[in-house]
């Protein structure tokens, strides 16, 4: 139901978890200079706020109202930048207590009373925030399958905006100040779409009290945002980069154009194309690269259906980049070729199916699901027309489409060779 | 069929066990409104049992280090294909893991459970191992190796490990080394598989939407089809250690320095299993009352930057070894490990030991374990591992909820007043 223009509750029924959970989605389009921004407030929300002005008062509320756990996140979907907050809390009927109530006042106060003075956010919360962010943005480089992946991005997206990371950078984060960020969260607080999501086991009793409490926040009417998918153009040639690093295994990673966008005729066809390419321990990356040849631990493809984007990731000997190189390309080439046997394809359907249904047994999906539904209703197949056109996809839609896979952009992690 | 049936109001759960003829346990959780089924097959065999007496021979022998994860990748490999990919046509996902202490192999599915099952058990009860695929091997488990060697928090928890309990089979990789993997052979593979995979040291653990005596029927039939040796008794060697390491530090491609810290227990562990599962939970909870982020001490130490987010700690109790540890990155490791080391010892006198912060602290553990029973992984991991027999997880809420100040002083008192600490840090590179 709409709140607002723009500002819509979401409320989901669901008898078999445990707990509630609550998701407030924050989104707008990703942008280098407010990433950080949305960053800083991301970790302000869950530190402290003008009721429990220390993290150790915020800690204990959370502790006292059963474990409740509120955590904040940020994530890129399309060309949206996506500032979210998650709460979990145990189903009232387990602990005898209104959770429920006291979570949704959590997040209001999370929301419109922050720590501040007429300077900004809170001098002393905000310093320290912003060193242990900066402490944290410098130690992702230790995570090298992390830095791996952001720099093929950064190679496969020509739009500055699109190639920077949902967790912005040093060099963006250090710019912020308490006032540039104060001034931008009362702006986002305004304008930002705002989805607001609870799934759980409750009453209608309880369902009224919640919508009513949510329809007690001073939200404002806004614009809501109503694109989000993103597509490049081809580009000509291929990026390709290696860079030296102290490492023991090195990391390959391939980034591929494909040209299928979420909801579209071709939509389960690229799920296909992933499974078989090295989406699955049946897959042909995975039989051949790991299993044949003994070249890696792991070596496997994901899709990004909002942005056109195809990954190959591998992590082998520095020794053997060429061969491997050449093994993966093969098997790209191969799906093009038509190698593709009946039970490679069965096998992937049946994979496919099966992870859909037991995505039902997760909270976060079911809630991911329903918003997919609001956010793009033209697109979003319901289960019945999902199976069937899972089932639909030939051999020849998976050629048809492998065909249009370009290689873009290509880089590898150098580390030690084994034994030198 | 003689199953037992226990029933868990608190936790809305009734959980069914038996012990077959040949010594297998099984539970089975139905879950009537989950999607997935999902199937775990536990043995009682990990990374520390490399010395032991091979079933039907007389000596002790020991084994190259990682073999227990080596043999849980080979097991997958049939005459006939693989059986990752046998559940895959089953419509399956499978996947296995080693511990210290265990191997487990699982399955979660929506389609075909009885083939599914029966599948787990097959797969797992009839090894295929020879020379050729073991050579083969190597080179996947190699890269697993140092895909984790190059994983600083990875680094720093082996580090705090050796130095806690060096010349162990606790301070070596679970996977192994490059070189120790070399050694493995066939038949080594055979001498292991044959002493610990008997189906007397082995636990199935099943949950999801299924009927329980249909599936149950299909267990003993499936095993009722196939020969095993006599139940006897597995020898291994004593758990061996030497004494804690002085503390030292290493340099690494890191950004700010890293610590870990370690109590290391040496007094003697309650014998009585209900009370050895009061004494693992009251340390955690003096740990988390004493330190958590809910305590002075962490405010304290997150406001003088100290400590970060990273800051954690855990407590480790096996009938082998026990251990307390805390990890953090920070400016100042020395320091930090000074303070943290005070603040163990002096617990009792730290102002967080008092009943409204034990209140607090049993809520919100009692909020975590429902928010991971949503999780049907977690459950089957929590009953496979078989350390205290007579307790189950499910007992959690009531142990927790019957613990009081003076249990946790009597059972904390016992662990501070003979643990010894070391760390292990690691400073960046110039």
């Amino acid at each position: 139901m709409k709140i607002k223009n723009g500002v819509n509750l979401h409320i989901i029924k669901e008898k078999k978890f445990k707990t509630v959970q609550f998701l407030i989605r924050f989104r707008t389009k990703m942008a280098r200079d407010t990433v950080a921004k949305r960053v800083l407030i991301s970790n302000l929300w869950e530190t402290a706020n003008e009721q429990l002005p220390t993290s150790q008062q915020f800690q204990k509320k959370l502790s006292s109202m059963y474990g409740a756990s509120f955590a904040t996140s940020l994530s890129k979907k399309g060309d949206n930048h996506f500032l979210t907050i998650g709460m979990s809390i145990v189903n009232p009927k387990f602990v005898a207590s209104d959770t429920i109530t006291e979570a949704i006042t959590l997040i209001q106060q999370a929301l419109f009373m922050p720590l501040i003075d007429k300077y900004g956010f809170d001098e002393a919360i905000f310093d320290r925030e912003k060193k242990n962010l900066l402490q944290y943005l410098a130690s992702t480089r230790e995570d090298k399958s992390y830095v791996a992946s952001t720099k093929l991005t950064g190679l496969f997206f020509t739009d500055q905006d699109m190639a920077t990371p949902s967790i912005s950078t040093v060099d963006l984060l250090a710019k912020e100040t308490r006032k540039s960020v104060y001034d931008y969260y009362q702006k986002m607080l305004q304008t930002d779409t705002i989805d607001i999501s609870i799934l759980g086991d409750f009453t209608s009793s309880e369902e009224q009290a919640i919508i009513a409490q949510f329809l007690k926040f001073p939200f404002t009417d806004r614009v809501p945002l109503t694109s989000i998918l993103y597509k490049q153009d081809s580009a000509q040639g291929i990026q390709e980069v290696t860079e030296k690093e102290a490492i023991n295994q090195s990391i390959l990673q391939l980034g591929y154009r494909h040209a299928v966008t979420f909801g579209d005729i071709d939509y389960l066809t690229l799920q296909v194309l992933n499974g078989i390419l090295g989406g699955f321990s049946h897959s042909k990356l995975f039989t051949t690269v790991r299993e044949k040849e003994s070249l890696a631990y792991y070596a496997n493809s994901r899709f990004d259906s909002f942005t056109g984007f195809l990954k190959i990731s591998a992590g082998i000997d520095a020794a053997d980049h060429d061969k491997a190189l050449i093994l993966i390309k093969a098997q790209v080439a191969a799906i093009v070729a038509g190698e593709i046997s009946d039970s490679e394809l069965s096998q992937t359907k049946n994979m496919l199916r099966n992870a859909y249904f037991i995505a039902l047994d997760s909270p976060t999906n079911l809630i991911e699901q329903a918003y997919i539904k609001t956010l793009l209703p033209d697109r979003y197949l319901a289960q019945a027309e999902w199976l069937q056109r899972l089932s639909d996809v030939t051999k020849e839609d998976v050629v048809r489409l492998a065909e249009t896979l370009t290689l873009q952009s290509v880089y590898f992690m150098e580390g030690d060779v084994l034994g030198d | 069929m003689f199953l037992e049936i226990k029933s868990y109001p608190q936790v809305g759960e009734v959980l069914y066990k038996e012990v077959l003829w040949n010594g297998l346990t099984v539970y089975y959780l139905p879950k009537p409104d989950f999607n997935k089924t999902y199937g775990l097959f536990t043995t009682n065999f990990g990374s520390l049992d490399t010395t032991f007496v091979p079933r039907g021979q007389t000596d002790m022998k020991t084994f190259p280090e990682g073999i227990a994860h080596f043999l849980e990748h080979k097991l997958f490999e049939k005459e006939d294909g693989d059986a990752m990919n046998f559940f895959s046509s089953l419509g399956a996902s499978s996947n296995a893991f080693t511990s210290f202490t265990r191997t487990s192999y699982l399955f979660s599915t929506r389609e075909n459970i009885d083939p599914n099952v029966a599948l787990l058990l097959d797969f797992v009860q009839d090894p295929y191992f020879t020379q050729a695929s073991v050579e083969k091997e190597q080179g996947i488990i190699t890269q697993e190796i140092q895909m984790y060697q190059d994983d600083a928090d990875f680094r720093l928890f082996f580090g705090l490990l050796q130095n806690l309990y060096p010349d162990s089979a606790l301070a070596s990789d679970i996977a192994g080394t490059p070189q120790s993997i070399r050694e493995i052979s066939a038949e080594d593979l055979y001498d292991n598989y044959r002493t610990f995979y008997h189906p007397a040291n082995m636990t199935l653990f099943l949950t999801g939407p299924f009927d329980v005596s249909n599936l149950s029927v299909l267990v003993h039939q499936n095993q009722a089809d196939k020969k095993f040796d006599a139940i006897s008794e597995i020898q291994r060697a004593p758990f061996v250690s030497g004494k804690q390491k002085q503390s030292n530090e290493i340099t690494f491609d890191v950004t700010i320095p890293k610590l870990a810290l370690g109590f290391r227990g040496y007094n003697t562990l309650p014998s009585d299993d209900m009370v050895r599962f009061e004494y693992k939970l009251a340390i955690q909870v003096m740990l988390t009352m004493t330190l958590g982020n809910t305590s002075s001490q962490y405010e304290r130490l997150y406001n003088q930057g100290l400590i970060d987010d990273s800051f954690g700690f855990d407590f480790e109790v096996t009938p082998h070894y026990q251990f307390a540890s805390m990890t953090a990155d920070t400016l100042n490791p020395t320091k930090l490990a000074k303070t943290l080391r005070e603040t163990l010892k002096s617990y009792k006198i730290g102002s967080d030991f008092n009943l409204a912060q034990l209140n607090i602290i049993k809520k919100e553990m009692l909020g975590d374990y429902y928010k991971a029973i949503n999780s049907l992984e977690f459950i089957a991991n929590q009953f496979s591992s078989n350390l205290f027999e007579g307790v189950t997880f499910f007992d959690f809420p009531t142990i927790l909820s019957d613990l009081t100040l003076e249990k946790i002083e009597y059972h904390a008192d016992n662990f501070t007043a003979e643990m010894i600490s070391t760390d292990f840090i690691m400073q960046p590179k110039a």
